[in-house]
Order: C-alpha cells, then structure tokens, then sequence
C-alpha cells in the first residue's frame, strides 16, 4: 500500500464547524471535498473534509494560518467503510 | 389598510423575503440531517444566516449564534439556563412578560428577583441598581427598549455596570434590533436574545440567541442534533447545544434575506426615517384634546412608538374604531408588559399604541392623524 490508498480525513466536531471549514477552504482554494462521514468514526456531525494525503501539508499549513477549526485529522485507508 | 404595528410584528416584510421563504421550501432538505445535496445546500444557508447575524451583532464568531422560535424561547433560555435557585437577578419594570414569567417561575423556584422602578415617562431609575445589588447577585436582565413607551435603554452603563461587577448582562433586544446598532463586544453584551420577525423584518417563527464565549448555558430543549447519535447526552458544542430538532430553514432563509436588506439599505437610514414619522406623529397628536402621550419624547434617539390614551375612552375602543372605521391598524391593551403600564398609570385603561417603520409613509402618518382628530371630535360631540 501507498499513499494513494489512503485519504485525510478532517473530521468535525459540529455541522457548523463543518460549514466553517467549507467556506473557507473554498475561499482559500483547498484541495477536498465534504464528504457523509464514514460510519465507524462515532464522534461526529456526520460530515468530513477528504482530500488526498499529498494535500496534507497545505491543509495543516492553511489550518493553522487561518484558525480553521476541525476536532480530528485521520488518515483513512480508501475503501475501509462500506464493509470493503 | 394602514399598519401601525410595526412593534407586534413587521409589516410588510422586507423585500426578498417571501421569495427567499419559498426557495427554501422548494430547494432545501433539513440542516445538519446528512451529506447529500438538499441537506448541504439548508447547512449552507443556516451558516450564512448565522455570520450575518453574528457580522450585524459584531460577534466574533458565527458558533456563538443559535436559532430560536422567538425572542421569548431565547429569553427563556437564557434565564433558565443560567440561573439557578438561591441566586439573584435583577430587572426593570421595562419588561414584557417573555422575560418576566421566566422569573417569577424561577422565583418560585428560589431564585430571587429585584425590580428596578420607573418614573411616570417609564425611564428606570438605574441609580438604584447598586443599592439592589446583593452577594448573590448573578445576572442583569433588560429591554433594550421598551415594547410600551419606544424609550430605549441606556446599553453602555447598563453593559459597563455589569462588566464591571462579573454580572452576566441579558438583553432583551426584540424591540430595537433593526433599528438600532447593538455591539455585543462594545456593550459588554453577554446574551443577547432577539426576534427575527420584527425590525429584522424576517417572517415568525424564528428568533436566536447570542452567547458570549466562556459562558453556558443549560438548554431547554434536548434531542436529534443529527450529531453524536450514539451519546446519550446532547452535544456541548456551540450552537447546536441550544438547538435540538429541526431548525425552521424556511424561516432563517427569510431572516437571512431580511438582514441583507437592512445591510443593504442601512440602519442609520431607516432609524432616520422612523425617528422623522414618530417625530410628525407626535407633534401632531400631542395638543389634541384629551390625548396623553406617554414615554420620554425629550429626545427623538427612540423607538418609533407613540402610545396615547384618549380620557374617557378605553383603549380598546378607541383602537377598534380606527381598525373598523379608517382602516389603521393599531394595538390596543397592556402590550404585555403589566409592571410598565403600572408604573405609567394606565392599568385600567390600556393605551393605543401607534409603532411604526420605515415602510410607512409621510402621508399615513397624515391620516393616522386625522383619524384621531375625528376620533376626538365625536367624543366631544357625544
């Protein structure tokens, strides 16, 4: 496995949170979508932000720049929810 | 029809907000209920709704905004869940009764409330706050103005005496948000509760509530958050720890599409235009005979409300016969706010009250006057 099979996952604490992000990752031109929160991840608004794990850097980069908040970043391996 | 009632509720709405009401009905799913589209796009709207308020507020951050049915929901839940029995809170006579039932409730359950009076013009006499003061004091609760009278509170002592005291100051801002800047940061505002339905010019049914970071409260609803599902407690994260069910997306669409409105046209012009009809309306109605007015009109920095009484003649009727014979809308009675009709003398026979906003017009104002002058005719006549 490579970093291709994996995916960061910005996970968030409130719907709000999530919307926060959104906007200003799209202000701020980020890479990654909203995406409906894998099932296994319990604590949740039931939304994250997933992009590619080569983005990492700039989205911890733009994270801090910028205050956005999230309550946790996971590296998620690519089809490890719907059962595959 | 003429509508003079701005103060119960706007009318009409600002416009886009009708249009904004059924976009929503026909584009959005529920907020915070999932990922899809239609889920999304309601998620999108609540946030935006949510930094304008917090923007027009001068909140720092748009988390602290939750939505409520009304301002009296916020005022409920602003007082229940901040106080608690063997505590002390303080109030003013300016006060309708979605703050003063909350207290006589908590009252009854050992909370302990003080009562600052007023003057015959129903300005409250705040020089007394220090001597109300106790060890247990927790709160201030107040009008922003006076839903009776239009006599706007002083916000910056009020904020200034609180701050500087470690009380919590609760503002009842249904009355002036619209028409009047409020800074949360500058008058050391800790909860602000508001309606969206009336100077905000949005339709009922939704109203909010601003909460200072650092501060909790207890909600009064619990329940589907569309977060957390598998925690039996309700989430703490701000603002959906004061908002458990759907939300009223429809609602805040309107109130979303009322705010870009006045940012769009100004607070400052609209206070202008309202402060030169209640002004034209004062003037005019102030010598008619047997017309008392009632309130502070030393100075026009008001609400635009002008509440009279005719001698002899309840109010009641006197609001119907404008209703049924010149078509003009008024409120008649008490408005609510039993303590301040006490202190004005005018229990037994209520007042008329004429509230007005910037969409009336110059010319109202005119037949409004001139159906008080007829009014007053016939009664002498009779």
């Amino acid at each position: 496995m490579d970093d291709r099979d994996f995916e960061l996952m910005i996970v968030f604490r409130s719907t709000t949170e999530a919307m926060a992000w959104e906007k200003a990752a799209k202000g701020l031109d980020l890479p990654g979508r909203l995406i409906p929160l894998p099932p296994q991840i319990k604590a949740d608004c039931g939304l994250a932000w997933s992009a590619t794990l080569g983005d990492k850097e700039v989205i911890f980069k733009a994270a801090g720049e910028y205050d956005l908040k999230y309550g946790q970043i996971l590296e998620w391996r690519r089809g490890a929810w719907n059962g595959k | 029809m003429i509508y003079f009632d701005q103060a119960a509720t706007s009318f009409p709405k600002a416009p886009g907000v009708p249009e904004a009401v059924c976009q929503a009905l026909q584009t959005m799913g529920n907020s915070g209920r999932g990922a899809h589209h239609l889920a999304l796009e309601a998620n999108r709207l609540v946030f935006r709704a949510r930094e304008h308020l917090a923007q027009f507020f001068k909140a720092n951050d748009p988390a602290r905004i939750a939505f409520t049915a009304n301002a009296t929901e916020s005022l409920n839940l602003a007082l229940e869940g901040l106080l608690k029995p063997g505590q002390h809170v303080l109030t003013t006579e300016l006060e309708h009764n979605s703050v003063l039932r909350p207290l006589y409730r908590l009252k009854a359950q050992g909370v302990e409330v003080s009562v600052v009076p007023s003057d015959q013009k129903g300005i409250p006499d705040f020089a007394q706050l220090e001597q109300l003061l106790r060890p247990n004091t927790k709160a201030v609760v107040c009008t922003a103005a006076s839903n009776v009278t239009g006599n706007v509170t002083d916000l910056d002592y009020l904020g200034d005496f609180c701050s500087r005291r470690g009380l919590a100051f609760i503002l009842d801002a249904a009355q002036t948000a619209g028409s009047f800047p409020l800074d949360v940061k500058r008058q050391k505002i800790d909860i602000l509760c508001f309606s969206g339905h009336k100077g905000l010019l949005g339709p009922q049914g939704v109203g909010g509530i601003y909460l200072r970071e650092g501060l909790e409260l207890r909600p009064l609803k619990v329940g589907g958050s569309g977060m957390q599902s598998y925690s039996t407690r309700h989430p703490s994260e701000m603002p959906e720890a004061l908002e458990a069910g759907t939300l009223n997306t429809p609602g805040i669409a309107g109130l979303l599409a009322g705010l870009k409105y006045l940012n769009r046209v100004g607070l400052e012009q609209i206070r202008s235009q309202e402060q030169e009809l209640t002004r034209l309306f004062y003037l005019g109605a102030k010598d008619l005979p047997g017309v008392k007015i009632y309130g502070d009109f030393s100075t026009f920095r008001r609400c635009p409300i002008v509440a009279l009484s005719l001698s002899g003649l309840d109010s009641a009727y006197v609001s119907q016969v404008l209703a049924q014979d010149f078509q003009i809308q008024t409120r008649a009675g008490s408005h609510c706010a039993p303590l301040m009709h006490r202190a004005l003398g005018t229990e037994k026979e209520g007042l008329v009250r004429f509230s007005f906003s910037h969409f009336n017009t110059k010319e109202e104002i005119k037949i409004g006057l001139r159906a008080l002058q007829q009014i007053v005719t016939r009664k002498e006549r009779n």
